[in-house]
């Protein structure tokens, strides 16, 4: 499993998992949610939009578990 | 013989009318060197405050004209006394179901910035010494430049005050000169002495102005220019006021909507709803302890050499230095600036927050606003067990189509009964 997680004022959340490595530079995510993440090892560090706040890219990490 | 001698006195009187005029800036005026030492400047006060948050509330000023006028004769009849008339026409009455909004991003940032020079009175008589009491910073110039990391901008000038005067801004920029209120010409009278004494008015056509200023500000780096006019020394407290926005990041708080306090039952709090508001906070990856930023100074300093022991500058023999003054300095701290959200949860070796999974199996943090509602809501969910529902029961505890979760599944009656350590706790 792979796992999005984002990290903002210090707390991480992941907003997003996927059985398969699907994220990429530049994708929206809804980034209210909070979801269930237990991870290994970074894979990649990418930068994505907020569906809630487009116009600015933010920083986030996708793990695998 | 004789005429010459008038010639020379007519001479003598026109060199001193025009030497000796207070329209004069200086005697000789020679510039120096540079000299960073003369001049300092430091943050020494700062306020930070969260811009105006608006409540979807309405008032009696809100209804139509008809409505109002029923409406006051119907308080006016309820209310005889005078406060609490004024109270019942002026109170706000929230909108059912509705939510206050908050604004986490964007705040307002008042600074007080001290502007000090190099008293050294041990030099005063030195002829190498770079101080009088009669020198003054002329002009100066300075900034405040945030670093781009932190996502925080400058939005707004509001207001900026000297000991000079006071002007309203609210625009990004700015071009100002503070003047004395009355204007027109002003009367100084002038003794001179020289063979006999002469005495005259001279009227001065100048408007008596104290500080020419200028202003800009743009995202990251705010700029001030200013310039005394004569006499003015320009050390001393100045406050800049602005308005500032931190990139944002979306997130949800959920409030509790219990039933009313004097309906509450002897069990506690009960909850009839939970209602969710998405809202920014500040967009960064950690929370500096200090949000800094780099003042940066330049400086003209008028150093008097001679003819300091005179108030009027027209005598003075005046040497010029500049200076430079590049500092990082404070400019707010992690209290200031972070929302004090709440959570409940654990913190053994790493704090883990109770969560939300919707009707339609979405999962959300459940972050209260403020400590209130995350103490309602706790006191009402550990005093659940005691409201008739068997403690070992393993059902997940739900509010409406919203059901509670930690550690990743449904929290049920019997980790609220035995987990003994959940508590309320921040979560930043």
């Amino acid at each position: 499993m792979y796992y999005l997680i984002v990290r903002n004022l210090g707390v991480e959340k992941c907003i997003d998992r996927s059985e398969d490595d699907v994220y990429e530079n530049g994708m929206s995510f809804n980034c209210i949610p909070d979801l269930e993440f237990s991870v290994k090892e970074i894979v990649k560090k990418i930068e994505i939009y907020c569906t809630e706040n487009p116009g600015e890219r933010i920083i986030a990490r996708v793990y695998s578990d | 013989m004789k005429k010459f001698a008038i010639l020379i006195t007519g001479f003598i009187i026109l060199f001193l009318l025009t030497g000796c005029t207070t329209t004069k800036r200086f005697k000789s005026a020679t510039y120096k060197a540079q000299d960073n030492s003369l001049v300092d400047m430091e943050l020494f006060d700062y306020s930070l405050t969260a811009a105006g948050s608006e409540t979807p509330g309405k008032n009696l000023w809100d209804l139509s004209a008809g409505a109002q006028t029923q409406l006051i004769q119907i308080l006016n009849t309820r209310y005889p006394d005078n406060e609490q008339f004024t109270g019942a026409l002026n109170h706000e009455y929230m909108v059912d179901g509705a939510i206050p909004a908050f604004d986490y991003t964007n705040m307002d940032l008042g600074m007080v910035f001290t502007i000090s020079k190099l008293r050294d009175y041990s030099v005063l008589n030195d002829g190498s010494g770079r101080f009088t009491p009669a020198d003054r910073i002329e002009y100066l110039k300075f900034s405040l430049e945030i670093p781009g990391h932190y996502n925080l901008y400058f939005t707004k000038w509001n207001r900026y005050v000297t000991e000079y005067g006071e002007i309203e801004i609210a625009d990004v920029s700015f071009t100002r000169s503070l003047e004395l209120d009355a204007e027109g010409p002003v009367k100084e009278k002038t003794d001179i002495t020289g063979k006999g004494t002469i005495s005259r008015d001279e009227k001065q056509e100048i408007r008596s102005r104290y500080l020419k200023l200028n202003g800009s500000i743009s995202d990251t780096r705010i700029e001030i220019e200013e310039e005394g006019t004569r006499e003015i020394d320009l050390s001393g407290n100045v406050i800049a006021d602005v308005s500032m926005e931190f990139a944002g990041f979306p997130e949800r708080l959920t409030i509790p909507l219990f039933s009313g306090d004097d309906q509450e039952g002897l069990n506690g709090p009960t909850i009839t709803a939970l209602k969710h508001m998405d809202v920014l906070v500040p967009r960064m990856e950690d929370a500096p302890d200090t949000i800094k930023a780099v003042l940066e100074l330049d400086y003209v300093y008028r150093h008097v050499q001679s003819g300091w022991k005179t108030y009027q500058e027209w005598d003075d023999q005046v040497e010029y230095y500049t200076g430079t003054v590049k500092k990082e300095i404070p400019l707010f701290t992690k209290k200031d600036y972070l929302p004090s959200f709440y959570c409940i949860g654990t913190e053994h070796t790493q704090k883990r927050a109770m969560k939300i999974r919707t009707g339609a199996g979405k999962e959300y943090p459940l972050r209260f606003k403020d400590y209130s509602d995350a103490s309602r809501f706790f006191e009402w969910l550990i005093g659940l067990p005691d409201q008739g529902v068997d403690p070992g029961s393993d059902n997940p505890i739900k509010v409406g189509n919203d059901t509670l979760l930690f550690l990743g599944k449904p929290l049920t009656l019997d980790q609220v009964a035995n987990e003994v350590d959940l508590k309320v706790m921040p979560v930043y």
